[in-house]
């Protein structure tokens, strides 16, 4: 095929052509550049993933940090620090279920029905209470669709509230502490000992063990049969 | 190249379709070519351009939004409703009336987060037993249809305008003041087939506002026939209610009473119980049909015959019974010995008959004749005296009272054209779609000045009515029904009706004078009444209000056995209408419902489009099917397009060559080719009511067909990852047969014959080191025995799994997505061949080949055994579809859940993660509810008990053909169930170790007529080396 086309279009060869010299191609002076600049490009590219590599997965840059701005300006520090509310008078269903459940505007207003009840910042919360219209929350904690966390399993299991969420009774506005990427995940699974309490003391946020946490860890371990899986098939369905 | 499938000719070997035994070029080259033809093409009307378009698009769109995670809301409830659980599924007891018996299914659906996803059989329920067939499972899809309409419509000068259900109410209020005051003369009402009794409730009341109003019934496929019989029989309309589990000799004429009766879902769990492989345990099935039902492919004998004859089939067998077997006429029974004499030139002689009235004669009481709906009265009738006769009545088949049918659509057309009437409800159904095609429905619908239409969308019949009403899918509406036992079933919603619909009794209630019905006051008030009651239900009682809360818990009110009748035969006489057999001048046409789609009801449900037939294996169609003789009579061939002719009505459809079809017949099934409906199943198929006429709505004798010259392409599943000649002659070496089966006495004189029906491979050496399972070890077996290939399974895999519709095409290349599907293999004579199915999804091998070749390990095995499969690994080399020896894997050519609405994706199960393109998946085990049980046991602190995991194809299966459970526990049913001797593993020479194994088929032929005898299933090569 190739052959073809020389024969046919070849300059040189070709004796239709009067002064074959004259249609020779002549590149252009500055063309001596693209030789370099390619170089350039290459060294600049190579930089350029390497810097959007590291930014991508600096930890600066991980979800850790996120702490937006709520509808209802609520802290947890007031609430479940100061107050010393425990985590299940709001997350009720922890224990038992998947989700932790964000709490109804009912629950707000068992005590916000005496207390505060002309605050601004609980405008909406009395509306959603009135109205039965819900409050548009903004999750802090999120793991992607494909990832099934259960909080029910690992509460029973003995892992503390603080160990995903951090110090919540500490924060005026929830901010996520930890990276909730796959290896995080997995250190846990792998070696659960150090995050493992007795189930009574999972939502006590100031606990920490008498004694060595991986003895007390290990111990905990046999007792409940806390043998965390790491197939994909744990979390991913 | 050799003709090995030759040796399938001696009835050795299984083949799925003619073409495979015949070896025909078109099989051939579709074997031949490294991959099935078209698997690696693009979709059709995408071309190259476009596809490298859109690849381009969504790059630069994932680059776009790949930047921030996108932030996501939790919208908690202001107050959260008793015993509501965010992110966790509530089950809720409701029903679903059968289209067409008037017959209640008790259902229980999954919600979540208010949304109905997944249909189950109520398994509290005696006739549901927690298994849902395939229709009644589809059913959730088609309230998230995006094609329903979404409000009133009413026409003015021939230009529809959007209306409210307020100005419905106003036109109303004046029209049927109007009318009552003139006693409702021209006035009437269309209505399909109903057991609700809130509805005959308010159908008196309508009774008593408007007296002169007419009251007419369509039902397509109806079971007036049925009803007639038991009229003439027992002096009042009966439905038969069967009790399969005392029979032992089933004679089933026509009736498909595994699959299509009203009592389908307990019959076949019944008949399953019976199928024992022990001495005197086993039933033994009859079937006497036209074509191929699941009920004849699990039938001992089956015995395919123009639907003509098989009533004269029923008729000889009375003449064996009186007359040679000497049981004696029972009172009533209308007839004379004499007369009987009198038939005995005129019925047909089968040998099978004589085998019959001799199990039925020496069974007396427990023996059951069952006549299928498109059987004339007379059939029914007789099935009744001869039931008398042998002592089954009271015993395995009772009788519940049933309503008679109103005046049918023929009496309609008649009174409106005569101008008898003037204003016109239409409750259910489409008549102008579904009316025979000599009954001009819409040219009489003209006549009348108001016409009212309640329908889930603007149909045909809408497009011709004054007004047209959006009607409220079952799971968005209250209301009731009988169940096949006359219990009383609880209809409730599970969402508010999406697009403003109301439903039938809502509407009934307004027309009677209610100006704001409420569906639950209506239904509770019938409940209240139902217990003695009366007037309205009271609004606090406490006593009435558990009662009812119960009511709707339980989802039903147990009927007591004394419910059900047995009634004594007037002594009506009975008359034999005998019909000449058909022949290939003069074909018989059957007109029947579609399995899948029922009389059309389910055409916009792509679930059901795509399920493959159970006989035909065909999707997104249906087809014209014939016997092969008689295909080679006609000279037809399979894909000819084809031109039936019938009763001068006229309609083309393909031609389908199905292996046991009846001679001389041809059968067409409804409920496709439907231009009224939505996108879905708009023109998919052909349309055979086209070919109905009002005097023969079954079809008849007198049919003609013409080959148009043209072909037509059919999307079938059948022919899928078949194998050429030489692999299925090394398969049948290596492996054996992969359906093995054996009758009753020679399977007890052989336990272990499964064994021998595989091959004796020298010691299976492992190339791995193999890993022990010390924690759960999951498996399946799957009863060959008692599946009868219902599909129940498929559909409720697809409900679970969110597993996506591909078309017609797509399948058409072989990218169908189910991850289970139902092989179902012939063996024998073609014309009257043995039928198998088989279910297969992936076994979970131990050893698995597809996990030995993924080049990024996105297919690994688990501590317990589960053969994972990591999406977000998967790059789509589809090297592990290319090496899985069962063929289950699917790959995602294209982005097939996000092409579905926003609505749809409403029904998604949010336990399952959704596939993207690029992907490859299977079958998981339904590990999102090995994890949930598991959890839930944990949390517990106790062990995962037997029967707490069941996958969804297990949960739903009516047989209970597949079980599910831990092998490493020796009590667990599937442990039990693999230590039987006919448990086998499929291709287990390959050294896979699947985990799902099979139990071999045990069939319980009569001695006399068993036609391998000992020898069934057994390859014939291999008897020297046999037992």
């Amino acid at each position: 095929m190739a052959d073809d086309r020389s024969r046919t279009t070849g300059a040189s060869s070709d004796p239709v052509r009067p002064d074959p010299a004259s249609e020779r191609v002549r590149f252009p002076r500055w063309s001596n550049l693209l030789g370099p600049a390619t170089a350039v490009v290459a060294a600049g590219g190579l930089l350029y993933l390497v810097v959007l590599v590291t930014l991508v997965f600096h930890p600066r840059n991980s979800a850790i940090g996120y702490a937006p701005a709520q509808p209802v300006p609520f802290s947890h520090a007031l609430h479940a620090g100061e107050l010393g509310l425990d985590c299940r008078y709001c997350h009720t269903t922890v224990e038992h279920a998947a989700q932790a459940s964000v709490p109804t505007a009912e629950t707000c207003m068992n005590c916000h029905a005496t207390i505060f009840t002309e605050s601004a910042k609980l405008l909406l919360v009395r509306e959603a209470h009135a109205t039965g219209k819900a409050i548009p929350w903004i999750r802090v904690h999120d793991v992607p669709d494909y990832a099934y966390f259960d909080h029910s399993a690992h509460v029973r299991a003995g892992v503390g509230c603080v160990s995903c969420h951090g110090r919540i009774d500490r924060m005026t506005v929830v901010s996520q502490q930890m990276p909730l990427t796959m290896s995080w995940c997995l250190d846990c699974h792998r070696r659960p000992e150090p995050h493992l309490r007795p189930p009574d003391q999972v939502t006590r946020m100031d606990w920490t063990p008498d004694e060595d946490p991986s003895v007390l860890g290990r111990r905990l371990r046999d007792v409940h049969g806390i043998n965390p899986s790491t197939d994909c098939t744990t979390c991913h369905r | 190249m050799t003709t090995a499938n030759d040796a399938n000719l001696t009835g050795r070997g299984y083949w799925r379709s003619l073409q495979e035994l015949a070896g025909s070029p078109e099989f051939r080259r579709h074997l031949d070519s490294e991959f099935p033809d078209g698997i690696d093409g693009p979709a059709a009307g995408f071309s190259r351009r476009r596809f490298l378009q859109i690849m381009a698009a969504s790059a630069a769109m994932a680059g776009l939004t790949g930047c921030r995670w996108p932030q996501e809301r939790i919208i908690p409830f202001a107050a959260r409703p008793d015993g509501f659980t965010p992110g966790k599924t509530q089950q809720f007891a409701t029903a679903l009336e059968l289209p067409g018996l008037a017959t209640g299914a008790a259902l229980l659906v999954t919600s979540y987060d208010g949304r109905p996803i997944k249909v189950d059989g109520n398994p509290e329920h005696p006739w549901s037993l927690g298994a849902a067939s395939a229709q009644m499972q589809a059913s959730v899809l088609d309230v998230w249809n995006v094609d329903r309409s979404r409000s009133p419509v009413r026409r003015r000068d021939n230009q529809e305008v959007r209306a409210t259900w307020n100005d419905f109410a106003t036109f109303a209020a004046g029209q049927f003041d109007a009318l009552a005051e003139r006693d409702g003369r021209g006035l009437a009402f269309l209505a399909g087939a109903s057991s609700s009794p809130t509805r005959a409730r308010l159908r008196a009341q309508l009774a008593a506002r408007f007296p002169s109003a007419l009251w007419f019934r369509h039902e397509p496929a109806g079971d007036h026939e049925r009803l007639a019989g038991a009229a003439r029989a027992f002096g009042r309309s009966y439905r038969d209610l069967t009790h399969v589990e005392h029979a032992r000799v089933i004679a089933d004429f026509d009736a498909d009473l595994l699959h299509a009766h009203p009592a389908a879902l307990r019959n076949a769990r019944m008949f399953a119980r019976g199928r024992r492989p022990a001495r005197d345990q086993m039933n033994r099935l009859y079937v006497f049909e036209s074509t191929l039902s699941p009920t004849g492919a699990a039938a001992d004998h089956r015995i395919p015959l123009p639907r003509t004859q098989i009533s004269l089939a029923l008729a000889a067998l009375a003449v064996e019974v009186f007359l040679e077997r000497g049981v004696a006429l029972p009172d009533g029974a209308g007839i004379s010995r004499g007369e009987l004499a009198g038939w005995r030139d005129r019925v047909p002689a089968l040998p099978a008959i004589a085998a019959l009235a001799e199990d039925l004669a020496g069974r007396r009481g427990q023996g059951l004749v069952v006549v299928g709906d498109r059987q004339p009265a007379w059939a029914h009738h007789l099935a009744a005296v001869l039931n008398v006769a042998l002592g089954n009545v009271g015993r395995t088949v009772t009788f519940v009272p049933a309503a008679a049918p109103d005046a049918d659509l023929t009496a309609l057309v008649d009174a409106l054209q005569a101008g008898r009437i003037e204003t016109l409800v239409i409750l259910d159904g489409n008549p102008v779609a579904t009316a025979p095609a000599d009954l001009d429905v819409a040219a009489a619908l003209a006549r009348a000045t108001v016409t009212i239409h309640l329908a889930d969308r603007l149909d045909a019949t809408s497009e011709r009515c004054l007004w047209h009403l959006p009607r409220a899918h079952y799971l968005e509406a209250w209301g009731d029904a009988l169940a096949v036992d006359g219990s009383l079933l609880a209809v409730q919603p599970l969402i508010e009706p999406l697009h403003g619909g109301r439903s039938e009794l809502e509407l009934m209630a307004l027309l009677a004078g209610d100006p704001a019905p409420r569906g639950y006051d209506l239904v509770r008030t019938t409940f209240h009444q139902g217990a003695g009651g009366r007037g309205q239900a009271p609004a606090a009682s406490p006593s009435f209000e558990a009662n009812w809360r119960r009511f709707l818990h339980d989802g039903f009110t147990a009927v007591s056995a004394a419910a059900a009748q047995t009634p004594a035969l007037t002594g009506a006489g009975l008359q034999l209408a005998a019909a000449a057999a058909p022949n290939y001048e003069n074909l018989e046409l059957v007109i029947a419902p579609d399995p899948r789609l029922g009389d059309g009801r389910f055409a916009d449900n792509a679930w059901l489009q795509e399920l493959p037939d159970f006989a035909t294996k065909v999707v997104w169609d249906n087809v014209a099917a014939l016997s092969p003789a008689t295909a080679a009579a006609l000279r037809v061939a399979h894909g000819d397009l084809l031109e039936l002719e019938f009763a001068g009505q006229r309609q083309r459809m393909p031609a389908y060559v199905l292996p046991g079809h009846g001679a001389a017949t041809v059968t067409v099934t409804l409920g496709h080719g439907r231009r009224d409906c939505g996108r879905v199943g708009r023109g998919v198929g052909h349309d055979a009511y086209a070919l109905r006429v009002a005097a023969a709505p079954h079809g008849g004798i007198g049919l003609k067909i013409t080959k148009t010259g043209h072909r037509y392409a059919l999307s079938c599943t059948q022919d899928h990852h078949a194998i050429d000649p030489i692999g299925y002659q090394e398969r049948e070496r290596r492996v054996g047969s992969l359906v093995r089966q054996a009758d009753l006495d020679h399977y007890l004189a052989h336990p272990d014959f499964v064994d021998h029906l595989g091959v004796h491979h020298p010691p299976l050496v492992s190339l791995w080191t193999e890993k022990g399972y010390t924690g759960h070890k999951w498996g399946m077996a799957i009863d060959l025995s008692v599946c009868i290939g219902c599909n129940a399974c498929q559909v409720a895999c697809q409900a679970e799994n969110n597993i996506p519709v591909v078309g017609k095409d797509e399948v058409g290349r072989s990218r169908e997505m189910s991850w289970i599907r139902i092989d179902r293999y012939f063996q024998g004579d073609p014309e009257n061949p043995e039928i198998a199915a088989q279910p297969i999804a992936c076994a979970h091998c131990e050893l698995a080949p597809c996990e030995q070749v993924c080049p990024v390990a996105a297919t690994v095995h688990t501590e317990e055994g589960l053969n994972a499969m990591v999406y977000n690994r998967c790059v789509g080399t589809r090297y592990c579809a290319n090496n899985c020896p069962y063929k289950v894997r699917r790959f995602n050519f294209f982005d097939n859940i996000k092409q579905i609405s926003e609505t749809e994706k409403m029904r998604l199960n949010p336990q399952v993660t959704v596939r993207s393109r690029g992907v490859m998946e299977k079958c998981t085990y339904c590990v999102q509810r090995i994890e949930t049980a598991r959890i839930a046991a944990k949390n517990e602190r106790r062990p995962l008990r037997d029967g707490e995991i069941t996958p969804a194809c297990a949960q739903t299966c009516p047989t209970e053909a597949i079980v599910f459970g831990d092998l490493n526990d020796p009590q667990s049913r599937v442990s039990r169930a693999r230590a039987e001797k006919r448990s086998y593993d499929l291709l287990a020479y390959l050294n896979i170790k699947p985990r799902t194994s099979y139990l071999a088929r045990i069939r319980n032929p009569h001695p006399r007529l068993a036609s391998h005898g000992e020898e069934a299933g057994r390859p014939s090569g291999h008897k020297q080396t046999g037992a």
